[in-house]
């Protein structure tokens, strides 16, 4: 019945696609419904209908092809109306880049959808697609996709990309994955009873195994998840398809091999995704935000992953407020530090994109089990991040009709013999009930945003022009960052990651005497420029809700414009008449 | 005059390659090649020997030069890469074109002796040799240009001054010599004066000493974009041996945005990765750890100690800096040989770059890739009395990009005198009666006046005159069969069938290493970066009563060490029964018996 209707639903998106594509702009645009999740072909016709919806903002391509071939998608929003994209500020948002850590490529496909809506609407939101620029990418990890909707999987597996690893070092790769035994397109729980083991089933529910108390005799083990020996190595399910973890592939500073980070690959960038990504990246220096979904546990996470890295103060302190802001968006969710936290995690892509490109950057882990019950995790210190089986099985009873829990049946084992075969389908515990799905897209995009509203939004709201002599004028330009976030962060400005921001002035026969930081208006303190007057440098930027001074002593007469160019801010200019 | 200089630069290289006086003739016809004229070399040699030298191209960089890879062994290239071999890297450094120069020699000289010298051709036979003369051919090109600059670097655009313009203020050969030196000029915010023993020299002002500077010290050229700093965003780039992710060095002008940035870099790297049957790399560069190998090192000492296991595995989890214990001796002995075949005089020490090997493409060899690799710049200088003073190299104060020093190993040395690289070298060029520094030669500069032009001759310190490399060849090519012959090699031995019972057998042998490196180095052993030797048994029928299906040797050394594999199995007479034994670096012996033969080997 399920599959019945997603069967029609599919093929009304893609004719309806398709006759738009035949005549853009004609009919009305597609509307996508969050009522269930989207597999990669799915995804990829709700790109291609939500862009031949709105042609005038909306742009589709392919930033690079996975190891299998398949193409990373990307959407660019952007109203060509307010300035060509690199002129503005963008953010980057991206989901997926762990295989079976769907929804966030929801939360992106809800994020074009409303943006796109709710534009000429809602003032606010007209305002962020006219000043902003979003890149949104709902799956970095294409084959993880469509591997993990596509074949008989867990809820854990894979994370990986689609790149053979020979995990249990016999140099095969790949050769000894989990089986569906019964066909039932669930990987479970294998669990055989037997005189002495080290489990045992809950005397209140059999559902549930607990393991044995010392002195207590148990009558039953566990032998892993639904699998036989294929490679016939005695051993099984060793070595499943994949083996990399590809958020652990960035060269973040603390990159490191497989020896010491579990899942690193060969060297940084080696996977395919990840390196088509890193390009796309450094052919956009405007990006000034990013945002990366992952699931879950409900956390909003910051860098450093390793203790090896330490943050500037300045940069940590506008973390703090998007992050402890975002706890608020999102109820259930901790604001957190990934290597104290949560746990040490090298070659993260986040910690790559601040640490390496100087962006402020935030993963979310998308939806907590806690939510089953809306316990409130930050009094539950403990145990913040999940329930036990009890309480999913209770819900899974009372809520959701006992569709995610199948129970223990027997099956007979080519290995083991008689044998239990149960456990929980993949869609349960990390993945949200889909009937939760539109708010868990709707507040963690709400994050998002407003991440993206907090980038720079500079602009020169004073001049001043003063006449010492015969052409001769002295000039106060004031220049300002009404976002948080700073043009450059204190780690990009430290390590000169890009460019300074410059500050330049430019008229017909004018000649720049000299120029000057104002460090105080009243009692004129002013730090010399040495060199290139015309063209200043702002190494460190504009901080968030400051503004800064210059002065010039010029020479020369009439119209002349001083333009304030940031890499991450845009570009102002402003005219100034010397008379 | 010109004929004399040339005279003066040929005696330095008699030195610096330890090459016997008038050791061959047609010495003037041997020069550097660029990279196009190398890429033919090494066609012709293809075409002289079609069986042993196969050509192809590894990548190309970021401009689209092509960078060569080449095959060297007896058979087609496919055949080549199921054998187990080593990789000769030539040139990591732009500047370091000898390596190349080297690398061709090696090659050409292996493929004359094939055929001639038994242990040549048994190891062409059995091994294969992969040469990447030029890593870096952007940088190369350097050397050929009309005017010379060392140029360690690729071409990729960066802004090493940090103003938004890329490569926007280069050096100038302003008093046409054809070389970049420095200038200096008398200035009274200058703080370097002429250091009293070598005047030539220029030193940091001590002030605490009384010493008072009088000059102020540039590249030589002029302030093209004019903000205030000369010659400080020339063309390029990322020194490719600064940009491996072990130990790298982040955020350094020069070592590219992030590891493995470069074309080049990723290149090699995929290429290895790929080629797991590479089993030693030998690499040309800029660093030493054949006259010096590595040491113990003090933390290693001290962590077998009494340490707790949870600290021993927080310490396993941890980046490794240091070789490990086990890995040493092998370093030892090659380097004794190494001594010996290159007749290395006492005291002389090798040409380095005083940098600790960070983002080095050898240290990532061993410390990721988890093979040894030995390395030499093929250069050595002899050793000075070390002065004590203070003061800044005039090497040190020139750009953004410091140009890395070269710095002979001293040991024991107390306290460090910056000049002290550059009084060996002066002290050098004097006692060999030759000009390696051009005399400040005054100069009107067009932005800063009266300026002095002078200073160290480029290339001469990190690429030496071509005339003594067939000499250093003939060394380094019977330097390559050497490490050749060291290979690991996997027999079976001692293949043991005894009848136990009814259809009951018990099936032992002897896996031994014949070659002298053992099948992994003991940190890629340890790391998982070298896969173990399997050992694997299919019976055709039956099960296994006892013993492995897949038997892993994590590592086992050379020189006849053995490991004893066992089974007890239980099938019908007349089973037959394959055993393959796999490994990564020491080959694949596959066999088959059955189970009625009862015999001993």
């Amino acid at each position: 019945m399920n599959n019945l209707r997603r069967w029609i639903f599919r093929s009304l998106i893609l004719s309806i696609g398709l006759a738009r594509m035949a005549v853009p702009g004609f009919s009305k645009p597609i509307h996508l419904e969050f009522d269930h999740y989207y597999d990669y072909p799915e995804l990829t016709q709700a790109l291609k209908g939500l862009e031949v919806s709105y042609p005038k903002f909306l742009k589709l391509q392919s930033v690079g092809k996975s190891y299998q071939g398949r193409d990373i998608w990307e959407m660019t929003i952007n109203n060509p109306k307010t300035g060509p994209e690199l002129s503005k500020p963008a953010m980057y948002i991206e989901a997926n880049v762990h295989g079976n850590e769907v929804q966030g490529g929801e939360v992106c496909l809800y994020t074009i959808q409303f943006l796109m809506e709710n534009y000429g609407r809602n003032p606010k939101i007209t305002d962020l697609v006219d000043h902003r620029v979003f890149y949104i990418l709902p799956t970095v990890n294409p084959d993880g996709r469509a591997w993990w909707f596509e074949h008989p999987n867990t809820m854990h597996s894979s994370r990986s990309i689609q790149r053979p690893w020979d995990d249990d070092n016999d140099g095969l790769f790949d050769e000894d994955g989990y089986d569906d035994l019964d066909g039932d397109g669930q990987i479970l729980i294998m669990r055989k009873k037997v005189p002495y083991g080290n489990f045992k089933q809950d005397p209140e529910d059999p559902r549930i195994m607990i393991r044995v108390k010392p002195g207590e005799k148990g009558d039953y083990i566990f032998l892993g998840y639904e699998g036989i020996d294929n490679d016939g190595d005695g051993r099984i399910n060793e070595d499943p398809p994949g083996g990399y973890d590809p958020n652990r592939n960035w060269p973040s500073l603390d990159w490191q091999p497989n020896y010491v980070q579990r899942g690193a690959g060969e060297f940084p960038l080696s996977n395919p995704e990840s390196y088509a990504v890193t390009q796309f990246l450094l052919a956009h220096p405007n990006i000034a935000g990013v945002q990366s979904y992952h699931n879950s546990g409900g956390m909003i996470l910051r860098g450093p992953g390793s203790k090896d890295v330490h943050y500037p103060g300045a940069d940590a302190r506008v973390y703090d407020y998007i992050g402890k802001t975002g706890e608020e968006i999102l109820p259930f969710y901790r604001y957190m530090i990934i290597y104290k936290d949560l746990y040490p995690a090298r070659g993260g892509f986040v910690t790559f994109t601040y640490e390496t490109l100087g962006i402020f950057s935030f993963t979310n882990e998308l939806w907590s089990s806690k939510q089953y019950y809306d316990k409130n995790p930050q009094k539950d210190k403990r145990n913040w991040y999940a329930t036990t089986s009890k309480e999913r099985l209770k819900y899974d009873d009372l809520v959701d009709f006992g569709e995610n829990f199948i129970e223990w049946k027997p099956f007979k084992h080519p290995t083991y013999g008689n044998i239990e075969l149960g456990g929980w389908r993949k869609m349960t515990n990390r993945i949200n009930p889909p009937y939760t799905l539109p708010e868990l897209c709707h507040r963690n995009m709400a994050f998002t945003l407003f991440h993206a509203e907090q980038m720079p939004k500079i602009s020169i709201p004073k001049t001043e022009v003063k006449k010492l002599g015969e052409n001769t004028y002295q000039i106060y330009v004031t220049i300002a960052n009404d976002g948080v976030i700073p043009t450059i962060s204190q780690q990009a400005a430290k390590n000169h990651i890009f460019r300074p921001d410059l500050l330049i002035i430019r008229g017909k026969n004018l000649k720049v005497i000299s120029a000057g930081k104002v460090r105080d208006r009243w009692l004129n303190h002013v730090l010399p420029v040495k060199h290139r007057p015309e063209r200043i440098l702002i190494s460190n930027g504009i901080p968030g809700l400051s503004d800064l001074t210059y002065q010039w002593i010029v020479s020369g007469k009439g119209k002349t414009v001083v333009t304030l160019d940031c890499l991450k801010g845009g570009r102002v200019e402003k005219a100034i008449l010397l008379k | 005059m010109r004929k004399k200089h040339f005279w003066q630069i040929a005696l330095v290289v008699l030195f610096f390659l330890e090459m016997p006086l008038f050791a061959r003739a047609g010495l003037n016809k041997i020069r550097y090649h660029s990279n196009a004229e190398l890429q033919s070399e090494f066609r012709r040699l293809q075409n002289r020997y079609p069986k042993l030298i196969h050509l192809s191209e590894l990548a190309k960089t970021r401009s689209g030069q092509s960078i060569l890879l080449v095959r060297v062994g007896n058979g087609m290239p496919k055949e080549l890469d199921s054998r187990t071999g080593i990789l000769l890297v030539g040139e990591v450094e732009g500047n370091h074109l000898i390596g190349s120069e080297v690398a061709l020699g090696n090659v050409r000289q292996l493929a004359e002796n094939f055929g001639k010298v038994d242990s040549v051709t048994a190891r062409l036979n059995r091994h294969v040799l992969y040469v990447i003369p030029r890593l870096n051919p952007e940088g190369a090109a350097y050397y050929f240009k009309k005017i010379k600059q060392d140029h360690p670097w690729n071409d990729t655009p960066t802004d090493d001054d940090h103003d938004g313009l890329i490569d926007e203020d280069g050096p100038e050969d302003l008093n046409g010599d054809g070389r970049i030196t420095m200038m200096r000029k008398r200035d009274p915010e200058g703080v370097y004066f002429s250091d009293p023993k070598n005047p030539e020299l220029l030193r940091k002002a001590d002030p605490a000493k009384g010493e008072t500077g009088i000059y102020k010290i540039y590249v030589e050229g002029t302030d093209n974009d004019g903000d205030g700093f000369y010659n400080e965003d020339g063309v390029g780039g990322v020194n490719i041996d600064w940009n491996f992710p072990q130990e790298y060095p982040a955020f350094k002008v020069g070592a590219g945005k992030y590891m493995e940035s470069e074309k080049e870099t990723r290149a090699v790297s995929e290429f290895l990765f790929n080629h797991r049957n590479i089993v030693l790399v030998l690499t040309y560069s800029l660093h030493d750890n054949l006259v010096h190998p590595p040491k113990v090192s003090q933390r290693i000492a001290k962590q077998t100690g009494g340490s707790s296991s949870a600290q021993r595995w927080r310490l396993s989890r941890q980046p490794e800096k240091n070789v490990t214990r086990d890995d040493i001796p092998y370093f030892d002995r090659v380097s004794r040989v190494y001594k010996k075949l290159m007749q290395i005089p006492k005291g002389a020490e090798p040409v380095e770059i005083s940098d600790d090997g960070k983002g080095s493409f050898y240290q990532w060899v061993y410390f990721q890739y988890g093979v040894p690799d030995f390395t030499t710049s093929l250069m050595l200088i002899p050793k000075a009395a070390p002065t004590s003073t203070k003061g800044d190299s005039l090497q040190e104060k020139s750009s953004f990009r410091r140009k890395p020093k070269m710095q002979p190993k001293q040991a024991g040395q107390r306290e460090k005198d910056p000049l002290h690289i550059d009084r060996q070298w002066l002290a050098y060029f004097k006692a060999q009666g030759i000009t390696g520094f051009v005399p400040w030669k005054p100069f009107r500069h067009p932005q800063l006046g009266d300026v002095e032009i002078g200073g160290f001759i480029p290339f001469l310190r990190t690429t030496a005159p071509a005339m003594g490399i067939p000499n250093l060849v003939e060394k380094q090519a019977s330097f390559v069969a050497y490490l050749m012959g060291l290979l690991p090699k996997i027999s079976v031995e001692n293949l043991t069938l005894q009848k136990k019972g009814d259809q009951v057998y018990s099936l032992s042998l002897l896996v031994r290493n014949t070659g002298f490196l053992p099948t992994a180095t003991a940190f890629g052993a340890k790391k998982r970066l070298v896969k173990p030797v399997l050992v694997k048994i299919f019976p055709e029928k039956g099960e296994l009563l006892s013993g492995q299906k897949v038997v892993f040797i994590p590592r086992l050394d050379g020189s006849g060490a053995s490991h004893k594999v066992e089974w007890l199995l239980h099938a019908p007479a007349g089973t037959k029964v394959t055993l393959k034994i796999l490994s990564e670096k020491a080959g694949l012996i596959e066999k088959t018996i059955s189970l009625k033969e009862i015999k001993n080997e």
